[in-house]
Order: C-alpha cells, then sequence, then structure tokens
C-alpha cells in the first residue's frame, strides 16, 4: 500500500465508492471526524449531499438582490432621464413624469440585471469556467460521469495529514484511494 | 413509518371550534340587529366579509384542484385543509343566502330606473338583471360544491383500495377543475363584485380575483400548518423546509396579486378613458387614498420583502406571522375593491361583526370538515417522500 510523504504540490486524496449512500456515509463521516476542505463527485445529483459536506450558503442571493436594485433603479432613471430631460414629450396631457407608465420597465430591468448578477455572480463565485482541475489526474475519476461516487479530502484543508487522510478513508471501505497530484 | 403513525395523536385543533361557533353566532346576530336597524350600511359590510372567507373556500378548491394535478411534494400536506376549506363551501352557499335576499340593498344595477337612464346600461340588462345574476350564483355554488365532494368522495375511495384507476379519476377532476375555477370566479368576480359599479368594467379584474382567492387560501393554510408546527404530535413532520415551500409559493402569490392589480390600475390610467377612470379617482381620494398605499406597501412591498429571506420562510413562527399579514391585507384589498362603490370610506361595527360572524361559523365548519382524520394524508402514494424532503438538514 503506497502511503508516501505529503508530496510537493498534491491536491487532496480521493476515495471512490461504489453507490451513493457509501459516498453520502463517508461524506458524513468525514465532516464529523473533523475534515472542512471536502468536495465530493457524482453521476447525479444525491439529496443531502451538499449538506453533508458541509456546503454553506453562498453570498449569491446577496449580488442578486444588488444586481436587481441596481437595474430596478437604472430602469427607472432610463424612463425618468428621457422623458422628463432630455426628450420631454406631451403625450395626451400627462405629465412628464409619467412614473405609473415606467414601471413596466423597471420590473424588467429589475429581472434582467437581476438574472444577469445570477448568472455571472454564480461564475465569479464557483470559478466556472474551470480549463484544469487536479482531480481529472486521478485515472478512475471519468467514472465520476458513469457510476462512481468520490470524495475528496483537500490539502488546504488545516486538519490535512496526508496519511492520516489516508488511513481515515480507507476505514470508511472505499473501492479505492488515490493521491491527487496537482 | 413511526412519523406517520405519532399523527394518529390530537393535534388539538377541536378546542378551538365551540369558541369559533360561539364568536360566530354573536357576530352574526349583530350583524342580523343591522339588517334590521340600518340595513343598506349592514348588507354592505356583510357582502365585504363574506367576500372576504370566500375566497379563502373557494382559492383552497382552485389550489387542491392544482395540487392534485401537479402532485408536487409541496403541497401533499397541504391536501387536508386545503380539502377541509373547500368543503365547507355548503356552508358558504348558505351564508350567501343574505346577499341573495338582499341584492336590491347592495346592487345598483337591480334598480330598473337607474339603468334604463344610460345607453350603456340599457345594453347590460340582459346579463345585469336579478333573475339571471340569481340562476349564475346558484350555478357557481352547485359547481363548486360538486367539485370539493367529488374530490373528497374519490379521495375516500383511494384510501380504501388505493387503486391507481380511482388516483386518475380524481386527477381527471381535478385536470377539469382548473378550467372550471378560472372560469366560474371570473364570473363570480364580476357578477357580484364588479357589477357594484355598473358602468366600469375591467378584463384584468377575474383574473386578479382569482389569484386574490389563491393567495388567501395559501396564506390560511400555511397559517393553519405553522400553528401545527409547534404540536408535539405534528413537530417533527412539519420541518423548515415545508414551509420554505410554502413561503416561496405564497411569494409567487403575493406577486402574482401584485402583477395583475398593478397592470389593471396601468391600463386604466393610461388610457384615461371616461367610462374607466372613475374607479381608480375613488379610490385615490381622502381615506381611499390611504388604503390604496397600504395596499401597496402591506399587499405587496413588505411579504415580497419578506418572503424573499430564507430565515422568515424556514421558521413556523415568522412565515405563520407573513401569512397573517397577508390575510389582513386581503380583508383590506376585499374592502378596497368593493366599498368605495358606497362612497367615502366607512368602517362600521356591521363589518366587525360580520367580519367575525362569518368568520367564526366557517371556522367551525372547517373544524368540522377535517375532524375524524390525519392531518397528514397518510394513505397518499407520495407522503412519506414530502415528509422526508422537508426533514433535509439546512446548515448555515
Amino acid at each position: 500500500m503506497p502511503i508516501g510523504k505529503p508530496l510537493e504540490g498534491t491536491y487532496g486524496v480521493i476515495a471512490e465508492f461504489a453507490d451513493p449512500q457509501e459516498l453520502l456515509n463517508a461524506a458524513n463521516a468525514a465532516r464529523e471526524a473533523g475534515y472542512k476542505e471536502l468536495d465530493a463527485y457524482s453521476p447525479f445529483p444525491i439529496h443531502g449531499l451538499a449538506e453533508a459536506i458541509g456546503f454553506h450558503r453562498s453570498r449569491l442571493s446577496a449580488v442578486v438582490l444588488g444586481g436587481g436594485i441596481i437595474g430596478g433603479f437604472s430602469g427607472f432613471f432610463m424612463c425618468w432621464y428621457a422623458n422628463v430631460i432630455w426628450y420631454p414629450l406631451n403625450i395626451g396631457g400627462k405629465p412628464f413624469n409619467s412614473w405609473p407608465a415606467w414601471i413596466p420597465i423597471t420590473f424588467e430591468c429589475t429581472i434582467l440585471f437581476a438574472a444577469f448578477a445570477a448568472v455571472f455572480g454564480m461564475l465569479a463565485l464557483n470559478g466556472l469556467p474551470m480549463p484544469y482541475h487536479p482531480v481529472f489526474n486521478v485515472p478512475r475519476f471519468d467514472q465520476a460521469s458513469r457510476d462512481k461516487f468520490f470524495l475528496v479530502i483537500q490539502a488546504r484543508d488545516p486538519k490535512f495529514d496526508i496519511d492520516d487522510v489516508w488511513k481515515f478513508l480507507e476505514s470508511l471501505g472505499p473501492r479505492e484511494v488515490n493521491d491527487v497530484p496537482w | 413509518m413511526s412519523s406517520v403513525q405519532s399523527t394518529q395523536e390530537s393535534t388539538g385543533i377541536a378546542r378551538f371550534q365551540v369558541p369559533a361557533l360561539i364568536i360566530g353566532v354573536i357576530g352574526f346576530a349583530v350583524t342580523i340587529f343591522g339588517f334590521v336597524s340600518s340595513i343598506d350600511a349592514a348588507m354592505h359590510a356583510y357582502l365585504t366579509s363574506y367576500l372576504f372567507w370566500l375566497q379563502i373556500v373557494a382559492g383552497s378548491l382552485g389550489v387542491l384542484c392544482l395540487q392534485y394535478v401537479t402532485g408536487g411534494e409541496w403541497g401533499i400536506l397541504l391536501r387536508r385543509p386545503l380539502g377541509a376549506a373547500a368543503r365547507t363551501m355548503i356552508i358558504m352557499a348558505i351564508l350567501a343566502i343574505p346577499v341573495v335576499i338582499g341584492a336590491k340593498h347592495i346592487y345598483p344595477w337591480t334598480n330598473l330606473e337607474f339603468m334604463r337612464e344610460d345607453a350603456s346600461l340599457r345594453l347590460k340588462q340582459g346579463y345585469l338583471n336579478t333573475n339571471f345574476w340569481m340562476i349564475r350564483t346558484a350555478a357557481y355554488f352547485v359547481i363548486w360544491i360538486l367539485w370539493a365532494w367529488r374530490i373528497r368522495i374519490l379521495s375516500l375511495k383511494f384510501y380504501e383500495d388505493r387503486s391507481p384507476y380511482i388516483d386518475l379519476r380524481r386527477r381527471g377532476w381535478a385536470a377539469a377543475g382548473l378550467p372550471m375555477i378560472v372560469l366560474t370566479l371570473t364570473f363570480f368576480s364580476i357578477d357580484w363584485m364588479m357589477s357594484l359599479e355598473p358602468k366600469w368594467y375591467s378584463t384584468m379584474y377575474g383574473i386578479n380575483f382569482l389569484i386574490s382567492a389563491g393567495l388567501a387560501a395559501f396564506a390560511f393554510c400555511t397559517f393553519f400548518l405553522s400553528r401545527l408546527a409547534n404540536v408535539p404530535a405534528m413537530s417533527n413532520i412539519l420541518k423548515p423546509l415545508h414551509f420554505r415551500d410554502m413561503g416561496n409559493l405564497m411569494l409567487a402569490f403575493v406577486m402574482l396579486w401584485a402583477y395583475t392589480a398593478f397592470s389593471e390600475f396601468l391600463l386604466t390610467w393610461y388610457g384615461n378613458i371616461k367610462e374607466e377612470i372613475p374607479h381608480y379617482m375613488a379610490r385615490q381620494e381622502g381615506a381611499w387614498g390611504a388604503v390604496s398605499l397600504a395596499l401597496i406597501v402591506l399587499h405587496f412591498f413588505l411579504p415580497f420583502f419578506l418572503l424573499l429571506i430564507r430565515d422568515i420562510k424556514d421558521r413556523p413562527a415568522t412565515i405563520g406571522a407573513v401569512a397573517i399579514v397577508v390575510l389582513v391585507m386581503r380583508y383590506v384589498g376585499t374592502l378596497w375593491s368593493v366599498a368605495p362603490a358606497w362612497g367615502h370610506f366607512h368602517y362600521s361595527l356591521w363589518d366587525a361583526a360580520s367580519l367575525l360572524g362569518v368568520g367564526g361559523i366557517w371556522l367551525f365548519f372547517f373544524i368540522q370538515q377535517l375532524k375524524g382524520q390525519t392531518i397528514i394524508p397518510i394513505h397518499e402514494t407520495w407522503v412519506e417522500e414530502a415528509i422526508r424532503e422537508g426533514a433535509v438538514k439546512i446548515n448555515g
């Protein structure tokens, strides 16, 4: 069994499991053992897995809210500026600042900016697109898109000690444990 | 499953039944006194209160149909309260009798002199006349009662033999119930509410009332379940994610309500046509203007922002409080829809009395309908999944 020294540039240690329940149990066990920098890979969403690897609510909702508020104000400002300052026209005797008529634009801009904030904020926060990821250095990792389930404990975990992590992951009854080199 | 077994324990709802009836009877007695002493004011008040409670009942039937068609896990735990509310349509039909008898104190089109004066009103007489109105009203209630009880009977059959054929028939009734509820509530709102201002019309009125009813039903059932979450028998079943689902759907209803209500206003405002604007002019001045502002702030913005926050949706105490805000504003919204037709803002004793009277009597029959069964529909197909769905642990 190749229990090596901590390699320079190890991303983490990966364990392969045969079914989703094993992965879920392993992830829960790892979190309970005090590991924090976990990641899990599976061919399909597993209910409760995100919680098991200690997934916390992201700041995305705040980003989306900010986008929505900026969008709402810009939409209203655009209508107001065009109709009151830039090109005031008397339409049917209505006041220049016909604010009820600006509401649909304001609403649509709120949605548009919030949606943009959601998409780009999501990409900024999760680091996608990611052209290189070390887990693909593990030969069997392509099984993660078929029928195998993987748990990674990352080297940046404060508790990370490669020998301990190996022993710990092997104690969870995986099919295989591997180092993940950078 | 152990969590299902525990639903056999008492939830303690029944203890509210007699107090509800007492309050209802007292309120109703005061309202009857109002009918005798100042018939017009009391009839107006009664119509408003009645329409508020009817929205919960009719809305429940609509949401129930939606739930049986889609079968989403969000609503399986809502089926019993929704069904019980929908079946109280029988008592709502009986409570509608004072409005039908007193129609001439409520609806200006019952006055033939008034109808003959105006060319456009003369043309509307073929639709807006007392006999045809009564026939339509009777038809709505017969249809609603038929649907609510047909679904109930099929459900009871399904619980007995769990035959997928019965389930399919129930879904068929529910599917047909969707266009049914859209059409009946649209015409009902035209007949019972929009016709208070016979010269005025709005094509947005029906859909807004339909959504209002759905929102009222949703808020009521959410409030109901949020109270039950503290009951020992239910606390291990009703979980944060269930309430988050209900909160999200309530948010959708709040937004739809604002969307249709504002669209109606915007089109009228922009069109600026003499027949259409009096409706809003009456609602911009004086106390009605303040009520309009309250609707914008408290019926839309407040629940909208509160329901965006997960911590509020996940906790029974807070989601229950939001549901109460929505219900109160739904009553204010109903008042705002109908009462300006009778002039300046005026809230009388009869308003409060009839609100409690109709509500107390309705609540008595609602609880009656819930009795003798579990609050969680333990015989339904996906109920265990629906219970588990809410129990996932939430971090952060």
